[in-house]
Formats: structure tokens, sequence, C-alpha cells
């Protein structure tokens, strides 16, 4: 194993607890700008969070420099994850612009073509059908005022 | 005793409600289903279910998801038995001897006394349940804000001990869900924090949201990048057991339901411990009398009564310390706290319909699971061939649908993409965000109380120590540390 090889190694071990440390320095930043008391002398609102937030740099920077070799990536591909994720960003997208029945359609073919395998028409065709039930559920059934199609009133 | 007896008659009404019943039996069928499928588990499913106990009342709501989470007990061990892959977590013990007795053509029986011995265990929780939630309620209500703030660091502390992630990693993990959980306006001087002006975030992240993201599309991910495919069964057969299989597992059941039951009371355990401890005990005290290795029906009996039982003893801490025991109870709490109820000491005192209501529909539940399972057993191995991919694609437009149901706010929706892709990435890293959901739902009251006490103390730090239980729950908090550390330094 190369010198090269072995701090990409270290690097991946250490990614996670550095990515944390990082998020808890922003919020210790967010948090020091909030009264640590309050003239009452009571502890202000930025005094939990900076305490938890110094914590999460602290306990982040340890697990990154004590992390032992890469974390085994978790198995397969990022197909199911990316298609589910914008499954749900498709429905986020298209609901206030055109409507229920077409975001859940969306949402719907997109979440079916997360494995491999079905050809596109069955998609499309499964996800009119997923969309069709829960139009039927959501705005039939339960009277949820959305309209199907287009813009909301 | 008599407490006991007082809320289970406060509880005969809402228990016994026409509408309650179907809501508990929704919940078990339910359960049951998740169990079946391996890749939906409880926390997953009553996770994306929030959006539904909306539009219910506060005993039908809770009575139905408490049905998913020991229901999803039961449907495990069929997945268990028939594929040898666990539906659930704690159905990977069963499996162990479950599977080689159905290789040896008695899978029936196996899902039978499977099937029997989960009611027993279920109905000895229910008992152990109705009679510790009033003491343990009576104990936790003298409680004074240090005492809070140390049960709820205990708490956070037995999670992370019993979550597989690296120690230091886990606790990193409760303290962003804190941090998560302490968006929105403080509570005492009313100013906004880490809201960056948003002003959906006014009242902090959504709990939906983000138990359906990190937890419910997370999982369905997970599920299907480790292959999603429909799977062939071994034939099931009769589930009815020989009268003398149902002897010789009665007394493993009712030692795994003893197990069960204790195991469920204690903070971060969770029904896969229990399974574990009571065929580890069966196991050591009946090594040569059985048939363990070649298919044991001791070996599915002790661990499927010790789950069911922890699934619904861990109902205990929730309701009367205010402390979610798990995920599940987590998700749970948040779903009490929708519903306009702080779990704690008070639900048990000011609330005994409710609570009552919660422990009489176990012992219905359960009698409704035996009624389901054992006659539909082969209608369960059916659902395995359901593909996953089918599974997830309705899930994510029914959570999507129900999101938008529930709060009518797109930024949920965009809350929830960003929740599972955290879970996705917690996922990838090998990281259980059991942590960061038990952090979020502690975070404010944790808050509270730790700002409380120091009022109370004038700032003093050592009123923590000086008061004899706090200072003993922070001894308890630091040992399960130690514990947990040294567990995962021990070579091998």
């Amino acid at each position: 194993m190369t010198f090269l090889q072995l701090i990409r190694i270290r690097v991946a071990a250490a990614a996670p607890g550095l990515a944390l440390a990082a998020i808890g320095l922003a919020c210790l930043a967010v948090a020091l700008g909030q009264p640590f008391r309050l003239p009452s002398g009571r502890p202000g609102p930025g005094f939990v969070p900076a305490l938890i937030a110094g914590a999460l740099v602290a306990l982040g920077l340890l697990q990154a420099a004590t992390a032992r070799g890469a974390p085994p990536a978790g198995r397969g591909g990022a197909r199911a994850g990316a298609m589910l994720c914008l499954a749900v960003a498709g429905f986020a997208l298209l609901l206030p612009w055109v409507g229920f029945l077409p975001a859940s359609w969306a949402a719907g073919s997109l979440a079916l073509a997360a494995a491999p395998g079905l050809r596109l028409r069955a998609i499309l065709a499964g996800g009119a059908a997923l969309a069709v039930a829960a139009t039927a559920l959501f705005l039939g059934a339960l009277g949820l005022p959305t309209p199907v199609i287009g813009l909301p009133r | 005793m008599t407490e006991a007896l007082a809320m289970l008659y406060a509880g005969l009404g809402p228990a016994l409600e026409p509408a309650n019943l179907l809501l508990c039996l929704a919940g078990v069928a339910l359960g049951t289903l998740v169990g079946v499928l391996p890749g939906l588990g409880p926390v997953a499913t009553i996770a994306l279910l929030l959006p539904v106990t909306f539009a219910l009342p506060p005993a039908g709501a809770l009575i139905m998801l408490a049905g998913i989470y020991y229901g999803a007990q039961y449907g495990s061990s069929t997945t268990a038995i028939l594929l040898r892959v666990p539906g659930e977590a704690s159905g990977i013990v069963t499996a162990q001897e479950g599977h080689l007795l159905a290789r040896a053509g008695r899978a029936g029986p196996a899902l039978g006394i499977a099937a029997l011995a989960s009611l027993l265990g279920g109905l000895v929780a229910a008992v152990v349940l109705a009679l510790l939630l009033a003491p343990l309620a009576r104990f936790a209500i003298a409680f004074g804000p240090a005492e809070t703030a140390a049960l709820m660091l205990l708490g956070v502390a037995a999670a992370v001990a019993l979550s597989p992630a690296p120690l230091l990693a886990a606790w990193a993990l409760a303290a962003l869900g804190a941090l998560l959980g302490l968006v929105g306006t403080d509570v005492a001087g009313g100013r906004p924090r880490f809201t960056f002006g948003i002003p959906e975030l006014a009242d902090g992240i959504g709990f939906i949201p983000l138990a359906m993201g990190l937890f419910g599309v997370a999982e369905l991910i997970r599920a299907l990048e480790s292959g999603g495919a429909a799977r062939r069964t071994l034939p099931v057969g009769s589930p009815w057991p020989a009268r003398r299989e149902v002897a010789a597992a009665t007394a493993p059941a009712l030692r795994g339901s003893l197990i069960g039951s204790a195991i469920g009371l204690l903070p971060g355990a969770s029904t896969l411990l229990a399974a574990l401890a009571a065929q580890a005990a069966e196991r050591g005290l009946f090594r040569r009398r059985g048939r363990w290795g070649q298919g044991e029906m001791a070996g599915v009996a002790a661990p499927e009564a010790a789950n069911n039982a922890a699934a619904q003893t861990s109902f205990a801490p929730l309701l009367a310390l205010g402390l979610p025991a798990n995920a599940t109870m987590a998700v749970l709490a948040g779903a009490m706290f929708l519903q306009g109820i702080a779990p704690g000491p008070a639900v048990v005192a000011e609330r005994p319909d409710l609570v009552g209501a919660i422990i009489l529909s176990m012992l219905v539940g359960n009698a409704m699971l035996v009624a389901l399972n054992l006659p539909f057993v082969g209608l369960w191995a059916a659902v395995l061939r359901l593909p996953l991919r089918l599974l997830a694609a309705i899930v994510i437009v029914l959570s999507c649908g129900g999101l938008w149901a529930s709060s009518g706010s797109v930024f949920d929706l965009w809350l929830l993409l960003g929740f599972a892709l955290l879970g996705w990435a917690l996922a990838r890293a090998r990281l259980d965000p059991t942590p960061l959901l038990i952090g979020f739902t502690l975070a404010a009251p944790f808050e509270e109380a730790l700002r409380r006490a120091l009022v109370l103390a004038r700032g003093d730090w050592s009123v923590f120590l000086a008061e004899p239980a706090s200072a003993a729950l922070l001894a308890a908090a630091a040992t399960v540390t130690a514990l947990a550390a040294w567990m995962r330094c021990r070579p091998g």
C-alpha cells in the first residue's frame, strides 16, 4: 500500500467526523451570536445550543482523529437513492405548479425507476396508476383542498 | 395493583370502541405486513404514517401505531423462518433455529409456535406494563429539573451505547439531533434560533418530515440497494403445531416473556437484545436437552415471546418517564406531541383512560394477531412475492401526499428530501440515525430542564451532583458509556 493510498483511506475514515465537527462549528458560530444570559440572569437562548454545538465540534474532531480505516460503503450503486430522492423532489417541485395528479405521476414513475429492469412504458403506466389511486384517496376520499391539475386558487 | 385496575377500567371504554378496535386491527395487520417484508421496518412505517394520525383521536392514533410495532415483531418471524431473512432486526434470532425447522418440513408448526409464543409474550408484557406504570410515574413525578435533565442524558447515553455506530460518532449524531431539535423560536426569550430568516422554521423543524426522511425514505433506499427482488419461500403447510410441541415450547415462551418484559423496561433496550438474551438463556440452560443447531422449537418460542414482550414494555419508559427507549418509541413520542400530549409521568396521572386503552389494546391486538397469523400464514408468505420496487413507489407517493395533506407546506416536502438525503448519507457511512432522532426528541425538554435547574441553583452546576437522584442518573449514564466504550474496544 502506497503512502498516498494510506492518506486516502485516512481521509475517508475521518470524513464523517470532520463533517460533523464542521456542522458543529457553524452552529457554534450562530449560537454565539445569541445572548448567553438574559438580563434576568437566566440562561439565554444561545446557552444550550452553544454547549451542544461545542460538544459536537469536540466529538466530531475526536471521531475523526480516532477513526481507523474507511467505513465499508453501503452496498449497491446510487440509482435507488438518487431516484427516490428525485421522486420526492419532483413531487415538491411540481405540486405548486401543476397540481396533485401530475406531481404524483412524476413521483410514482421516478420511484418505480429506482430499481433496474422495467421498461419506460411500464414505468410511466405504473406511475399513472399510482397517481390516479393517490388522487382518488387524498383528493376524492379525504377531501384534500388541492387542485387535481393546475395552479392552486 | 388497585391503581393498575383503575387505569385498565378507565381505558376499557376507549379500548372497546368500535373505531379503536378497527384501528387496532389495521395497526396489527399493517405491522404484520411490514414485519413480513424485509426492508420496511416498524420505525419507518410509523414515521411514514404520522400524517395519518393527525386525523385520528389520540387513543385511536396511539393504539394503531402501537399495533404496528408489536405486529411487526409477529410478522418478522414469517420471513425469518421461511427465508432466514429477518423482516425486523429481532427476527434474526428466530431465523437461526426457525429456518432449520422449515428446511426439515416443519415451517407451519414453527410459524404456529412463533405466533402462540408471541401471544404469551404480549399478554405477560401487558400485565407487567399495567402493574409498573403507576409506580414508575409516581417515582418520576417527584423529579426536579436537575433529575429530569440527568434522566434525559441517561436516555441518550443508553441509545448511543446500543447504537451499532462508533461511540463518538453516535454521541456526535445525538448532539446534531439535539441542535436540530433546538431550531425555532426560543420559548424563554422568544428569539428565533437557527432559522436563518426562513419563516417556516419559526416553529422548529417538523417531526414528521424528519422521521419520514431519516427512517422511511432512507430505509427504502437501503432495502432497494441491498436487492429488492422477490424471493422464493419454503413450503408452509399447516400452521397448527402438535400438542407435544406446544407443551415443549410453553416453558421457553414463558421464560422469554419474562426476560423480554424486563429488558423492554430498560432505556435504550431493543427487541433484538431481548430476543438474543432469551435465546442465550435457553441455550445456556438446556443446551444438552434440545436439538440446538438442527431445528429446536425452543429457539423459536423464546425469542419470539421475548421480542414481543420487549416491544410492549418499552412503552413504560416513554409513558412513565417521557424517555423514548429506542427509535420506534422516539417516533411514537413524536406522534404523542403531535396529538398535544407530552409523554411523561403526567400522562399516567392525568390520562389513565388513554394509558389504560393502550394497554388493553395490546391484549386485544395480540389476540387479533394470532387470528390473523395462524389461518392466513400462507397469505403472508405470498406477500413476500411483492416486488420491493412497487412497494417503494407506493410508499413514496403516499408519503408525499400524506405529508402535503398533514402540513400543507411545500417547505416540509423539501425538508423530507433533505432528511432523506441525510439518512441515505448516514446509511452509506454505516451510521445508525437512532441517536440523532432521540437527541432531536429530547432536545427541547432537556434544554428546559437544564435551564430551570441552573436558575434554581443560581447558576451552580454542582446541583447535578448534589441531588442524589441526579448524581445516580449521571453516574449510570457514565457507566453505560464506559461499558459501551469497553465493549467496542474489546478484541474480537
